[in-house]
């Protein structure tokens, strides 16, 4: 532990210190103002890449002088997405199918896929290419995520609900409700480690529990995360592609309160009927503890997150360009907050309280290795997506668009929900982002309605399967090591998540798309 | 708890709580504390596809299967058929009368926290006299490697597992289900009832 506070820490410095010395070297326009002029610049190159005969391996790269190397998708072999749909499908099944052999091995079998997909680029494209895509990807995306992921990871990690509760309807209503909003805010998995156990706890004289730890999958791991980037991976990823940190909350608010309104609703009606069904009665009288909150000052940090992340926006210009990739001065200080936010957490809190909620690095390191692999493989298909219905994706497109060319709102929602529901959510949001232009203003403005069935169909419907978003795998162990009988795979569909959530979901469509 | 009872599966015919009533009216009246359990009310397997059919077509329950004590049956039997002048009682209620030799039940089990493993071990090693547990199969997994608590690669640094099938007297079975259903980790089948031929 002292090792990683040490590590932490020296980033952290490290961060810290970077922007002040490398602001000097390059003075860049306002982040925001940045983003316009990427999609300018792309915008000219992709009109330069149809006229250019510069490109190396007929035709598929492009490079020009002060420019990104980009590679021209059009015509790439649909063979690229190998990699990045084999870690998917890695993290989709073997949990399933080879749960022990998957515990062991996950970072190999990441690294098969990173390494099959990097090699393989490499030599096609070049390591001119390779490079500046590992630098973009890892420096501007994967950073500044697996550094949110840690500091909310922490934060949460470091609070605790004490006390005794009753296992009553209301009592249990009343929790997913502060779940669902605490999620938002505190992130699904770092809301759902701190609700889970006192919820189990207080229901645990219960003999029919299962529908309790469901809805805490439904409410509290998945849906309760689409008020912001916080929240959930996918808004995240949006956050970074452009999309502002408030039109999420603005947008997401109605959805997101007419879903968890009705299933706080059936929460409430099916936990009195289970309820009535108990034979025996809870015995608290004499154990019964007051209700109370440790680890106020992770609580305090909490802000401080919400702060680090709203400072990427700040206009702080670009710390240095590396490779033609520049790094903005702001993400650093963002990623540098972050790091500062985890090492305070660490100290400050009383390691009970991190005993108590079971807290370990595991969850981190997962991502980490798992988000790593996502995230480089992830280039060839973003590429084919923004390539347009022309490109080798183009069907995708073409399923999400009428005959006039327009999008169909619905069958985004659906499309990016379904997949959502089977692949991790936070890649399948971005390859929907990218099939409808990738142009975050754009979908922020005249395509609003788009952006926000792509985000309430990666975060929604997450909840859809125990492998749609990663706190419900960690809800169902809990419960299951705490003598919760919790159903198989296709046991959470067929009896709670088809029936539950999809005519919600059939419903959100009519409302909203 | 008796383990040398005989018990026969009966048949009536008739309103179940009339039924039901005329049982505890018997039992009220010899002041006696036989042991009789409605099958419906125990999981217990009765309803041949012929029944379960008429009872459909007719939409609603007529014949009831009730699990008794041998000296109830007996007993009841002879004083319904000394008084063939009783009104609501008569021996014509009485559909079929089988002795019960044993009775069966499955169970598996699967639990992910020692705690919970120990107190499923327990209760299996605790069985009643004429239970036994035939094609009993345990299995039980420690990793240590697998603590704490994963988002992606889950696994359980505990996992116990059995399942197995139980033979005994069907009052003892009706009782050791029981204390098995109880259990919120425990899986049971209903009980099916050898009968004498």
């Amino acid at each position: 532990m002292k090792r990683y506070i040490s590590s932490v820490f020296a980033l952290f410095i490290l961060f810290l210190g970077t922007p002040g010395i490398l602001h000097a070297i390059d003075e860049a326009p306002k982040r925001s103002t940045e983003r316009k002029i990427e999609v300018s610049h792309e915008k000219n190159d992709q009109k330069h890449k149809e006229t250019s005969d510069h490109s190396e391996k007929a035709g598929q790269l492009h490079t020009k002088v002060h420019h990104a190397p980009h590679i021209d998708a059009k015509n790439l072999s649909l063979l690229w997405i190998i990699p990045f749909v084999g870690i998917l499908l890695s993290i989709a099944l073997f949990p399933l199918i080879m749960p022990y052999f998957w515990h062991h091995h996950y970072g190999k079998i990441s690294i098969f896929w990173w390494l099959l997909f990097f090699i393989a680029f490499t030599f096609y494209f070049g390591f001119n290419v390779s490079l500046f895509y590992l630098l973009e990807v890892y420096l501007l995306e994967f950073i500044p995520f697996i550094a949110l992921l840690l500091a909310l990871f922490t934060v949460a990690g470091g609070i605790q609900l004490k006390g005794s509760l009753a296992g009553s309807p209301k009592v249990n209503t009343l929790m997913l409700f502060i779940g669902g909003v605490l999620a938002s805010w505190m992130g699904t998995t770092g809301a759902a480690m701190v609700l889970i156990r006192p919820l189990l706890k207080a229901n645990e004289w219960r003999r029919n529990k299962t529908h309790i730890v469901i809805f805490l999958i439904f409410i509290v791991a998945n849906i309760g995360g689409g008020l912001t980037p916080l929240g959930d991976p996918p808004l995240f990823l949006g956050f970074l592609k452009g999309v502002d940190f408030f039109w999420t909350t603005k947008h997401m608010l109605p959805p997101m309160a007419f879903s968890m309104g009705i299933l706080l609703v059936l929460f409430f009606v099916i936990d009195t009927y289970y309820l009535k069904k108990e034979v025996a009665k809870p015995d608290n009288g004499d154990t019964k503890e007051k209700l109370k909150i440790v680890g106020i000052p992770n609580i305090i940090l909490l802000p401080g997150v919400v702060l680090s992340v709203l400072a990427s926006s700040f206009n702080l210009g670009t710390a240095f360009t590396l490779h033609y990739v520049e790094m903005p001065t702001a993400s650093l200080l963002q990623v540098g907050m972050l790091l500062g936010i985890t090492f305070l957490s660490m100290k400050i809190t009383n390691p009970d309280i991190r005993e108590a909620n079971s807290f370990n690095w595991e969850p981190i390191k997962e991502v980490a290795k798992l988000f790593s692999t996502i995230f480089i493989t992830m280039v060839p298909p973003i590429a084919m997506l923004k390539a347009g219905s022309e490109g080798p994706m183009g069907a995708i497109i073409k399923a999400v668009i009428n005959s006039n060319g327009e999008f169909v709102n619905s069958h985004f929602f659906w499309a990016t929900g379904i997949l959502s529901s089977f692949l991790d959510n936070a890649p399948t949001y971005l390859v929907f982002f990218n099939t409808a232009g990738g142009d975050a203003l754009s979908l922020m403005t005249q395509h609003a309605d788009t952006l926000l069935a792509i985000s309430a169909g990666a975060v929604f419907m997450g909840a859809n399967t125990y492998i749609g978003n990663a706190p419900n795998f960690m809800c169902k162990s809990i419960a299951e090591e705490a003598g919760v009988p919790m159903p198989s795979f296709f046991g959470y569909m067929i009896k709670f998540s088809i029936p539950i959530l999809i005519p919600v979901f059939i419903a959100i469509t009519f409302i909203f798309f | 708890m008796s383990t040398e009872k005989k018990f026969y599966e009966a048949v009536f015919e008739g309103k179940y709580e009339t039924i039901c009533g005329i049982m505890e009216g018997f039992l009220l009246g010899k002041d006696k504390a036989w042991e009789w359990f409605p099958s419906k009310n125990f999981d217990i397997e009765t309803e041949t596809f012929t029944e379960a059919f008429l009872e459909w077509a007719s939409l609603k329950s007529k014949l009831h299967h009730i699990i008794i004590e041998k000296d109830f049956i007996n007993t009841l039997t002879e004083s319904l058929k000394k008084h063939p002048e009783m009104k609501y009682a008569g021996e014509s209620y009485i559909k079929s009368v089988r002795e019960i030799e044993s009775a069966t039940f499955e169970f598996k089990s699967k639990s992910y926290a020692k705690k919970y493993g120990d107190e499923i071990q327990s209760i299996l090693k605790e069985l009643p006299a004429s239970v036994k547990i035939s094609d009993l199969s345990e299995e039980l997994k420690e990793d240590k490697d697998a603590e704490g608590i994963e988002l992606y690669a889950p696994a359980h640094d505990y996992e116990y597992r059995s399942h197995g099938k139980v033979t005994g007297n069907i009052n003892d079975i009706i009782e050791f289900r029981k204390i098995l259903n109880t259990h919120p980790l425990i899986e049971v089948t209903d009980i099916k009832l050898h009968l004498k031929k």
